[in-house]
């Protein structure tokens, strides 16, 4: 498995694994029971408690900075947005009933601004940038597949959803800025698609609204103003070696 | 205004006074991951004094001659 995910120039380390377990164990236990759902934020959180504890010691200067940024980013974003919230409940016509929505978006948004950070730190926006797109596009191939798999014609034209994502991440391998402006204006695209829009509407986090703005156009706004930044020449060429240069 | 400064390194050059040495060899002999290696060799992270000294051990060098100080291009008005 360590070899295999290698290929792609990631080496997770044996507490990636056992905090990614914990975190799948966590997701399919609260089909069992809800109680369960502690386990992800131990998966989560837990290594990173453990390390600042110094009780594990898996990362060397460059890593524990990039993490503490990332961290430090995190409580920026969940902190604005918390205060965001708190004044928008206390205004009286807010549209939001129940406490759980409220509280997994701010969830949804210390996991997200964490990993982008961690991401874009260690990798740099490049291939930050192309590594969300490649996601995108295998997560809308097996939805698309799981969706039609009885006929063989809709799972062609489904699966033809996932090429402008690998199509943006070959782009934004050669010609960053303009992957910039096409990841910007296909996040502004969906977000009309989809009618996001209507966060600003009378129910802002029905249906998951907020959470599908931060996971999906999220990543896409993220990767396009990092690619715009011109941060894109400073980037891990992957798993291929540096060689010495004179 | 003050002048700014950036750090050049020379790191590169040194790996390959050493005999090619990859940036794997030397983030496991320096206790560190290729991944910073990589990172410092493109200015993306500045080490701390200790790992930059360990560094220029293995590497046969001196710190100075690994990192030195440059004014900004543009900015040199002082």
């Amino acid at each position: 498995m360590a070899r295999f995910l290698a290929r792609f120039g990631w080496r997770p380390t044996r507490t990636t694994f056992v905090a990614g377990a914990l975190i799948a164990l966590g997701v399919v236990l609260t089909g069992v029971s809800w109680g369960f759902f502690f386990l992800v934020g131990l998966g989560m959180l837990g290594p990173g408690l453990l390390r600042e504890l110094g009780w594990l010691k898996d990362q060397d200067e460059f890593q524990r900075q990039a993490a503490r940024r990332a961290g430090y980013h995190a409580f920026l974003a969940t902190g604005l947005l918390a205060f965001a919230l708190m004044a928008l409940l206390r205004t009286g016509e807010h549209g939001i009933k129940e406490p759980e929505p409220v509280v997994s978006l701010l969830l949804v948004v210390l996991w997200f601004t964490w990993v982008l950070s961690s991401l874009l730190a260690y990798w740099g926006p490049r291939r930050t940038a192309r590594t969300i797109l490649v996601t995108f596009g295998i997560f809308w191939l097996i939805f698309s597949a799981a969706d039609s798999l009885h006929s063989l014609p809709m799972l062609f034209m489904q699966s033809l959803v996932a090429v402008p994502f690998f199509a943006l991440a070959y782009v934004a391998g050669r010609w960053t800025r303009i992957a910039g402006v096409l990841l910007i204006a296909s996040a502004a695209f969906f977000f009309y698609y989809f009618g996001l829009y209507e966060i600003f509407g009378s129910a802002p986090l029905a249906i998951g609204r907020g959470e599908v703005i931060v996971l999906f156009i999220g990543p896409l706004v993220a990767s396009g103003v990092a690619l715009l930044s011109g941060r894109g020449g400073n980037d891990d060429p992957g798993e291929r070696e540096q060689g010495p240069s004179q | 205004m003050k002048p700014k400064y950036d750090i050049r390194n020379e790191l590169r050059l040194y790996r390959v006074k050493a005999g090619d040495m990859t940036q794997q060899e030397l983030a496991d002999r320096v206790g560190a991951t290729r991944q910073t290696i990589m990172s410092i060799e493109k200015g993306r992270y500045n080490p701390s004094v200790g790992l930059a000294l360990r560094i220029a051990k293995v590497l046969g060098a001196t710190i100075e001659e690994l990192f030195q100080l440059e004014e900004e291009k543009g900015d040199r008005n002082g």
